[in-house]
């Protein structure tokens, strides 16, 4: 099966990446995953070399140039993204990260797992974390904790980067495969751009090249490092924006971390500003929640796609011609993850097979 | 005044040299020791005070006639009755637009002025948002007409990473201080006479570089004549710390500062708005309010047919007066062709308008909107009465008609002779039965 075969048709105007340099923002909560979301995005992006569908139309004039992509992920180990992207998605990231389409940056292991994953990679992940066990449901909803969780671990992070050093150099000696070792901004800035280089270029006719930059919340930083302000982080957004052209980022959006308690707690306010600041920064906003009314055997969830089309000091104007609208930028339809990975995208009420 | 008869300026007269020695005009004066009649006329119109405004329109109203009414007297009547006073019509402070038509045409004035960054229209314009409507619309309308009018743009970006060529962008993201940055600002205006600062968030201007509002204020609009044009994210939530708990947020600080304020509001949301308080229902709630788990933008945001404002024009004098507009999209009809070296021709027409003049506020569509809600809430009853009661409510048209048929008994009583009294009236039919032991009672 060809990976762009994965994605449901209703869905792929949303995961199509824009014309131009843009910020999407995918919002998740704890019962309605978006992991299912992002490999899709992944699978866009490298199965765009191929001609068949799949693949917006501006990726085509660029010369046969896919997407690359940069998965930097703080929640999820590389083991995990590998099997999500082959159930779902059909693909194999090793031979990717191998080809040099795409580079992992590993938030997880160094900053907060005990062992600072020093052992074989399968097997401690489960057996001796604090963070809840990464597992895959039937229902094929991977089960994953809160993002408050991995606070917990925080003392841990501040020790842990000192023993890990060594880790680190062999572990970008691993093609493409980068480890955070640290929460501090500038050594994650680093790590992102030595990933950039590490990349090919997609095409040789063009100069420039797409990549994607995937951030999988980042907002845990906010929890687990006080220091880091929400403005620090967008700024570090917008100043890897200069060089990547689109930026996703994977935000939690559940109640208990953006509506406030009274008085409000400085992780609400982090978390609330931070993903207000990304909403407002992009230009695509992906919300997957559950389903208003309730649990259902055969929906997962609902996802939300609205658009903001004008960007600051975007001066063009729409003549007359040009008439490419779709709707009023808003629209709503449901999914459903079924146990074997793939997606069903459909539209409320056309539960039939889509 | 210069008052001129027979050839003589009487302003050009050197006046000292005539007192110090009078013989000078003494030939004016004719022997008999009358003067001549321009003189008289002269002196008359000299000595005429001149009138100040016009007092005999003017009337004093005293509060009472005279100091009798103040003291108490029995009066014979018993009732003492107060004199009405004398009150002249109530003086209006301001004078009011008295057609429609100049009413817009004022408030549409107002608004251009500000849009098109007239001098000394607003020095700080405040623009307030959500992610229900983002200002960028009305930003860049702003941006497009200062650029057609040749104003040198500034945009202070703490969100935006890539701005339009023909605009002057300064990074304000990544670690810059607040000096260096104001330093850079003033860089960038004093290139043109004539300048329009855009910052894209006033809450991080404020946070992350420590500026004080009223230090770029006094940059901008008082050292280069310019304009300053805010926009404040109102979902931003502002951090409370212990030490400026009495400090007031910086929302507020802004409005106070401020000479214009904008609210963006999405049009499908005053529509929805406006819909639920002609039906006086409460006003629906949009986006983070919504209440659903995981919502971060409601549907129908950034409505690309237009954007709604709110504006509070502060005028010089003082008064503040507010109206909402309707600013659609632009198209590249609106404006000429630029010329070269421009990257915006001039504008043909200004197409903002109040919001009552659009249509789909204005008429049809909400009107319908409110049938079709009207209609669904009534038809929900009528199946409701259907499916919840086991009684069959409704009448038959047979029976509407006799109920309709029967006359109650005050229609009688109310006719010439008082009618019958309270006698129940009943015909008999076939089915009744008379009951003697009844009718007694």
């Amino acid at each position: 099966m060809s990976p762009s075969s994965r994605i449901p048709p209703l869905l792929q105007p949303c995961i199509r990446l824009p014309k131009d340099k843009s910020i999407l923002l995918v919002t998740s909560t704890l019962g309605a995953s978006a992991n299912w979301l992002i490999i899709r995005f992944i699978c866009d992006a490298l199965s765009s070399t191929a001609k068949d569908g799949g693949l917006s139309d501006e990726i085509n004039t660029l010369g046969e140039g896919g997407v690359n992509i940069i998965l930097v992920s703080w929640m999820q180990e590389w083991e995990f993204w590998k099997q999500e992207a082959r159930k779902g998605g059909g693909l194999d990231l090793d031979r990717a990260k191998r080809e040099g389409r795409m580079a992992f940056v590993d938030g997880l292991r160094a900053l907060f797992l005990p062992d600072g994953g020093e052992k074989n990679e399968n097997i401690p992940v489960t057996k001796t974390t604090q963070t809840p066990p990464v597992r895959t449901l039937p229902g094929g909803i991977p089960a994953r904790g809160p993002a408050a969780v991995p606070a917990r671990t925080t003392p841990s992070a501040s020790t842990i980067p000192a023993r890990n050093l060594p880790e680190q150099t062999s572990a970008s000696t691993k093609q493409g495969h980068y480890t955070l070792c640290s929460p501090d901004l500038a050594h994650l800035k680093s790590t992102i751009q030595t990933a950039v280089a590490h990349l090919t270029p997609t095409s040789t006719s063009t100069t420039t090249t797409k990549t994607l930059l995937i951030l999988d919340t980042p907002s845990i930083l906010l929890a687990t490092t006080p220091t880091i302000s929400p403005s620090s982080l967008t700024s570090l957004v917008l100043t890897l924006h200069t060089t990547l052209p689109h930026i996703l980022v994977h935000s939690h959006a559940d109640d208990p971390l953006l509506s406030l308690s009274t008085p409000p707690q400085p992780l609400e306010l982090a978390h609330h500003n931070f993903v207000v600041k990304v909403a407002h920064m992009s230009r695509r906003v992906l919300s997957v929640r559950v389903l208003d009314t309730g649990v259902a055997r055969d929906v997962s969830g609902v996802l939300r796609v609205t658009e903001n089309k004008v960007g600051l000091g975007d001066l063009r104007v729409k003549g007359k011609e040009e008439e490419e609208d779709d709707g009023n930028g808003g629209r709503e339809v449901l999914y459903y993850v079924k146990g074997d990975g793939s997606v069903r995208v459909f539209e409320r009420g056309g539960g039939g097979d889509g | 005044m210069t008052y001129t008869a027979h050839g003589l300026d009487f302003e050009a007269i050197g006046w000292t040299a005539l007192y110090t020695s009078p013989s000078l005009v003494r030939h004016l004066i004719a022997e008999d020791g009358t003067l001549p009649d321009w003189l008289i006329e002269y002196r008359q119109s000299k000595l005429e005070p001149v009138p100040f405004g016009d007092r005999r329109n003017i009337t004093f109203v005293p509060r009472a006639k005279d100091c009798t009414k103040w003291i108490k007297n029995n009066c014979p009547t018993g009732i003492r009755k107060r004199v009405p006073e004398i009150r002249l019509p109530k003086k209006r402070s301001m004078p009011r637009p008295l057609t429609i038509a100049q009413y817009q045409g004022h408030a549409l004035h107002l608004l251009s002025r500000v849009l098109n960054i007239r001098l000394n229209a607003s020095p700080f314009t405040l623009i307030v948002d959500d992610l229900s409507q983002r200002a960028t619309p009305l930003t860049s309308e702003i941006m497009r007409r200062a650029l057609s009018r040749n104003i040198n743009v500034v945009v202070v970006a703490f969100e935006a990473a890539d701005v339009d060529p023909a605009i002057h962008y300064i990074p304000a993201y990544g670690g810059i201080t607040g000096a260096q940055l104001l330093e850079k600002i003033e860089v960038a205006m004093s290139e043109r006479q004539e300048s329009l600062v855009v910052v894209d968030s006033l809450y991080d201007l404020v946070n992350a570089t420590d500026i004080d509002m009223g230090v770029l204020f006094d940059l901008v609009a008082t050292r280069f004549a310019s304009t300053l044009v805010g926009i404040y994210h109102q979902d931003i939530l502002a951090d409370q710390y212990p030490e400026n708990a009495y400090a007031p947020q910086h929302l507020e600080y802004f409005q106070y500062l401020a000479t214009t304020i904008f609210t963006c509001k999405s049009l499908a949301h005053v529509l929805a708005a406006k819909a639920a308080s002609e039906r006086s229902l409460a006003e629906p709630t949009f986006g983070l309010l919504q209440g659903a788990e995981g919502v971060v933008q409601c549907l129908d945001a950034n409505d690309h047919r237009g954007i709604v404002f709110t504006a509070e024009f502060r005028r010089k004098s003082g008064r503040p007066e507010s109206e909402t507009f309707f600013l659609r999209e632009t198209l590249i009809s609106d404006y000429n062709e630029p010329l070269p070296l421009m990257r915006v021709g001039t504008l043909k027409q200004e197409f903002a308008v109040l919001i009552d003049q659009v249509p789909a506020y204005a008429n049809e569509v909400v009107i319908s909107l409110v049938k079709s809600a009207a209609d669904a809430v009534e038809s929900n009853q009528a199946t409701d009465d259907l499916i919840e009661s086991t009684f069959n409510l409704s009448i038959t048209d047979k029976q509407k008609e006799a109920r309709d048929g029967v006359i109650l008994p005050y229609f009688d009583a109310q006719t010439a002779n008082g009618g019958e009294g309270g006698r129940i009236l009943y015909d008999m039919s076939m089915e009744d039965d008379f009951d003697e032991e009844e009718d007694e009672i």
